[in-house]
């Protein structure tokens, strides 16, 4: 008797496996595992009650595998299933030379490959500074600080300028991980409950954001990629993540070795945390009517109690008197150079460390 | 006020002093803990009249008595003044009421009457990993920690935990699935076991593991410290998750000095999930949401109509296996039956 095929898909045991998959080592032929995958995500949606009938939906794209894997994945399961969403992809241009410009490059392919609406919307434009001019002013450190605030809005704000309340993001179970994990180190109770909620919404902000990929694990995005054939831009941001976040990443690496489930066990943890109910210090001794008190915080902003107020700057929703993006772009007015240098005269690295020199001189 | 009550005691008020229970696993922190603790008892006992404020019960799990001796004779002058009792428990005792508690594939849970006889050893060696194997073994350890504790009559238990060993436990914990029961496992406070109230307390909460490691240099008890097989010639793969997390507040500890006290303090802002729990067979810890129907969610294999007959917790499933199973202690003895059936060598 022949002895069974060792190599054969253990689902459909006609085709001949290619591949073992990360989450719970099953063989599986090319055909399955698209199958299952798709099939995942949309169990998910599906239970979380992701979309509606006739919604329009942005997909936060930066041509990286995530969010280029997503917006295949979107595209094949409106069709199947008739979600009867009008996708619309939505990049963020961050300003970063030797980065941005060429992964925005994938994302126009993307477009064309999709058949899909883009929108492009810049730092540039939106706050009269690019990543690299923050930079060169700043320092690389505390990049990833401004960025992260920045990009937020600039999100948001494309999306209303298209006229549209959903974003979906390409984050996926591993970066889901690292973040319940950072919370932890950081000791961010503000944000330890809701970090792994697959939609969250800015206090006032009409748009939500959600994550279907919340309990994909990153390798199986990317073999998904690689299977597929997708056309996706693979280079680390120039200014490489910090330093902190990335020890965590070593230690996330590392558990992954020994306990290969771990980043659905960190996920299963953060969906428990639970914070103690603060205890309630008896009030001040003359009533104060809500109306009349303004609570100040530590970084000096002030914050309004209603929803939907407006940053007295730039107009935008916010919960404080003035948006921590304009926070922000405030302190870096201050350390701006009064003079640019001639691109012609000198090279950009050049001119960068010129401009930070320049902005120490003192006469 | 809780401190009010390890106080020292004069004339009548003998009859109110509670039982203090250290469990010491002859590790620095234990140790350096029932250094203090002795030398606080020996304070109370200066004054002529003064009766010292607590009755300590030192416990070891394990079967170094050898090591027990050491230390007596170590503190024989002053323990002649004091009432203290020494205790070493067989962790054997743990082995009763075995089943086997199998997880399919689609996750279901279901529990079969066991014939073999296991003893302690084979029972953790039924798992391949040695985290998994770790993860059982400190259960065991806990669990006889409070038997031992209800069988001695003990209502305070203090744990020798370092600040650096906390964070260690709050992210380990996290990492096995097991977020949950931090509060329940590390926060100081009252918990009722079988019946009893026992007041469970970290004095060493605040201070670094090198600190305690420099305080048993100074008082000279680094000749009773266990010395813990290194793993740092180990890879990264035979390491258990315990072992990665402390390796890495090593290595992050000399530039990020804050890192450990943050994880600490958030974790003692953690509370126990709210809603109705099961008991997990294995573990005994609550279980807030089947596993089963969170895994489901996700899986395209899944499989609605299996259904589980008991309950299992999500680390303990991910210990087992899915599709594999375990041979177990299924239950926790009542007050009664440890009290009858506890045998404890003193």
């Amino acid at each position: 008797m022949p002895s069974r095929t060792p190599n054969l898909c253990q689902r459909c045991e006609a085709n001949k496996a290619v591949m073992r998959r990360p989450k719970n080592l099953q063989k599986l032929c090319k055909e399955c595992y698209f199958h299952v995958f798709e099939t995942e995500i949309h169990l998910t949606i599906e239970k979380e009650k992701l979309f509606y009938p006739g919604e329009k939906v942005a997909i936060g794209a930066s041509g990286g595998k995530d969010s280029t894997v997503l917006a295949s994945i979107l595209k094949t399961l409106n069709e199947r299933y008739n979600y009867g969403v009008h996708l619309v992809l939505l990049s963020i241009d961050e300003g970063i030379v030797g980065y941005r410009d060429d992964s925005l490059a994938t994302v126009k392919r993307n477009q064309q490959q999709y058949e899909m609406p883009l929108e492009i919307v810049s730092y540039k434009d939106l706050y009269n500074w690019t990543m690299d001019e923050i930079v060169s002013c700043s320092g690389v450190k505390s990049s990833c600080t401004y960025c992260g605030v920045l990009r937020r809005q600039a999100l948001d704000r494309g999306a209303m300028k298209l006229g549209i309340n959903h974003v979906v993001t390409g984050h996926n179970a591993d970066d889901m991980a690292e973040t319940v994990l950072m919370n932890l180190l950081r000791g961010d109770t503000a944000r330890l409950e809701s970090s792994t909620n697959i939609t969250t919404k800015s206090t006032g902000s009409p748009i939500k954001r959600s994550k279907p990929f919340k309990y994909c694990y990153q390798k199986e995005i990317v073999l998904y990629a690689h299977y597929k054939k997708l056309d996706y831009f693979s280079t680390e941001c120039t200014y490489a993540p910090e330093a902190f976040r990335g020890t965590a990443r070593v230690l996330m690496k590392n558990l992954e070795s020994v306990r290969p489930s771990c980043i659905l066990d960190i996920i299963y943890s953060g969906e428990h945390f639970k914070l103690k109910q603060r205890k309630k210090r008896p009030g001040p001794k003359k009533p104060v009517t809500e109306s009349q008190e303004t609570e100040i915080r530590s970084d000096g902003s002030v914050s309004l109690r209603n929803n939907g107020n407006r940053c007295e700057k730039c107009g935008y929703l916010s919960t404080n008197k003035i948006c921590k993006a304009c926070i922000l772009l405030q302190g870096l007015e201050l350390s701006r150079a009064k003079l640019n240098i001639a691109a012609e005269a000198v090279p950009k690295v050049k001119e960068d460390e010129l401009q930070h020199r320049l902005q120490h001189l003192s006469f | 006020m809780q401190d009010e009550k390890f106080k020292v005691k004069f004339g009548n008020s003998r009859v109110e002093r509670p039982k203090v229970l250290l469990p010491l696993s002859y590790g620095s922190s234990s140790l350096a803990l029932l250094d203090m603790v002795i030398s606080h008892l020996e304070e109370q006992c200066q004054n002529e009249r003064a009766v010292q404020g607590y009755v300590l019960v030192v416990l070891h799990v394990g079967e170094d008595t050898a090591r027990m001796e050491r230390l007596r004779k170590k503190y024989s002058r002053v323990l002649e003044r004091l009432e203290v009792q020494f205790v070493t428990v067989d962790p054997a005792v743990f082995v009763r009421d075995l089943a086997k508690v199998a997880v399919t594939d689609e996750y279901a849970v279901h529990r079969t009457e066991n014939s073999e006889s296991l003893n302690l050893q084979e029972l953790l060696l039924q798992f391949d990993s040695r985290s998994s194997r770790q993860d059982f073994w400190q259960q065991v350890v806990q669990e006889v920690i409070f038997r031992s504790a209800v069988a001695h009559d003990c209502s305070v238990v203090i744990f020798g935990h370092s600040m650096s060993r906390l964070a260690e436990e709050i992210l380990a914990l996290t990492v096995k699935g097991r977020g949950s029961e931090t509060a329940h496992r590390l926060t100081d406070g009252t918990m009722d076991y079988v019946g009893c109230s026992l007041h469970v307390i970290h004095p060493l909460r605040e201070v670094l593991a090198s600190e305690i490691k420099e305080y048993v240099r100074f008082s000279g008890l680094q000749e009773m410290v266990a010395t813990e097989e290194s793993v740092k010639h180990k890879s990264a793969k035979n390491k258990t998750v315990n072992e990665l997390v402390c390796e890495y507040f090593e290595t992050v500890e000399s530039e990020y000095p804050e890192v450990i006290s943050t994880v600490v303090k958030i974790g003692t802002k953690l509370d126990s999930p709210q809603g109705m729990a099961q008991q997990c067979i294995l573990c005994q810890e609550a279980v807030y949401r089947d596993p089963k129907t969170w895994l489901e969610q996700m899986s395209e294999s899944a499989n609605k109509q299996a259904q589980s007959d008991v309950p299992l917790c999500y680390g303990c499933l991910v210990n087992v296996g899915v599709g594999g199973g375990a041979v177990w202690p299924v239950s926790r003895p009542s007050r009664e039956e440890i009290l009858a059936e506890y045998i404890l060598e003193e």
